[in-house]
């Protein structure tokens, strides 16, 4: 009596089980990373020298084609990469930085603005809409000289900033 | 006898509870279904920190080596292990999912399904025990915004 009892649970169990058995079986996991904020400069050279003078329809100049990259990259909300620039000086002599100009590739030549103020080289808005990603600019100098100019080696710096308010 | 039989019943009783409920304690994710258990050794895994390609600067990259574990133990049948997952999300910021890439120990990187979707990482047949250590890589666009992000991802053990 009682093994048929034990056959009837275990018949009725069995089946209950493999009913209950779900095919699937899952298991989770969290991956994370952390992105850091960023805001980069970088000149691709220290220092540009103009190189020799030249002379065109009698004017004398000098010019550096992409003497110099900037590539930057700023993840804040706002931003925006300046030039500026101190005078040239050999000495006590100076050539005010106003008569240097600079361009971009793509850009027409305009004068450096006097030393204490700043010119904007790209904004944010600029670069939408991917304004996260690392942008390079390539810069080339004109320097033309006016004829009151006295001899010498002349350097000034030229500062880009990347700002942030 | 009947006392025999009475502990083999109380033994299969215990091997369905074993085998019906699913267990969650701390880091460990298993589950023991009928003919195979899967096993997950760690419930959060970090990509660590941002590198750079040394020769391509701008190739940025989080990658992490055998940052997950897993194990099959099965009985009978055969099983597949399935990966899918979310994308990677901060706030309101979204990476897609499709941008992270998997391998297993000694494969290749291969570029994860889109949410929903899975992938056969493992087939497996036989009585063993089986594991095996996943590798993940998420190389930036460049214009992700900074942040934690978060992404789940499933181990699923079918039947095919």
């Amino acid at each position: 009596m009682r093994k048929g009892r034990w056959r009837l649970v275990s018949i009725l169990i069995l089946p209950a089980v493999f009913l209950m058995a779900q095919p699937l079986r899952t298991a989770n996991c969290v991956l994370e990373l952390n992105i850091p904020e960023r805001i980069e400069i970088a000149l691709s050279v220290p220092v540009v020298d103009l190189g020799e003078p030249r002379r065109e329809n009698g004017r004398l100049y000098y010019e550096r084609i992409n003497a110099v990259q900037v590539d930057y990259r700023c993840t804040q909300d706002d931003w925006e990469v300046r030039i500026s620039a101190e005078d040239f000086r050999d000495g006590h002599r100076t050539i005010p930085i106003s008569r240097l100009q600079w361009r971009t590739e793509d850009g027409i030549y305009q004068d450096m603005p006097m030393s204490g103020r700043y010119a904007v080289l790209a904004r944010k808005r600029d670069h939408q809409p991917r304004p996260g990603i690392k942008h390079s600019k390539r810069i080339s100098y004109r320097l033309e000289l006016r004829g009151d100019e006295w001899g010498g080696t002349y350097s000034a710096p030229i500062t880009y900033t990347l700002f942030v308010p | 006898m009947v006392k025999s039989r009475i502990c083999l019943l109380l033994l299969l009783w215990l091997l369905l509870v074993v085998v019906l409920v699913p267990v969650r304690a701390q880091n460990w994710d298993w589950d023991l279904g009928l003919g195979a258990m899967l096993t997950l050794t760690n419930a959060v895994a970090n990509l660590g920190e941002l590198k750079t390609d040394p020769l391509n600067p701008l190739f940025e990259y989080f990658e992490a080596e055998n940052a997950i574990s897993f194990s099959v133990f099965v009985l009978f049948r055969e099983w597949q292990v399935l990966l899918s997952g979310t994308d990677f999300v901060s706030g309101v910021e979204r990476i897609p999912l499709e941008q992270l890439e998997w391998k297993m120990r000694d494969g290749t990187y291969r570029r994860m399904p889109a949410p929903g979707r899975n992938q056969e990482i493992m087939r497996v047949s036989g009585i063993g025990l089986y594991s095996g250590n996943l590798s993940f890589r998420l190389v930036l666009a460049g214009d992700e915004r900074p942040g934690l992000y978060n992404s789940t991802l499933t181990l699923t053990l079918v039947n095919p």
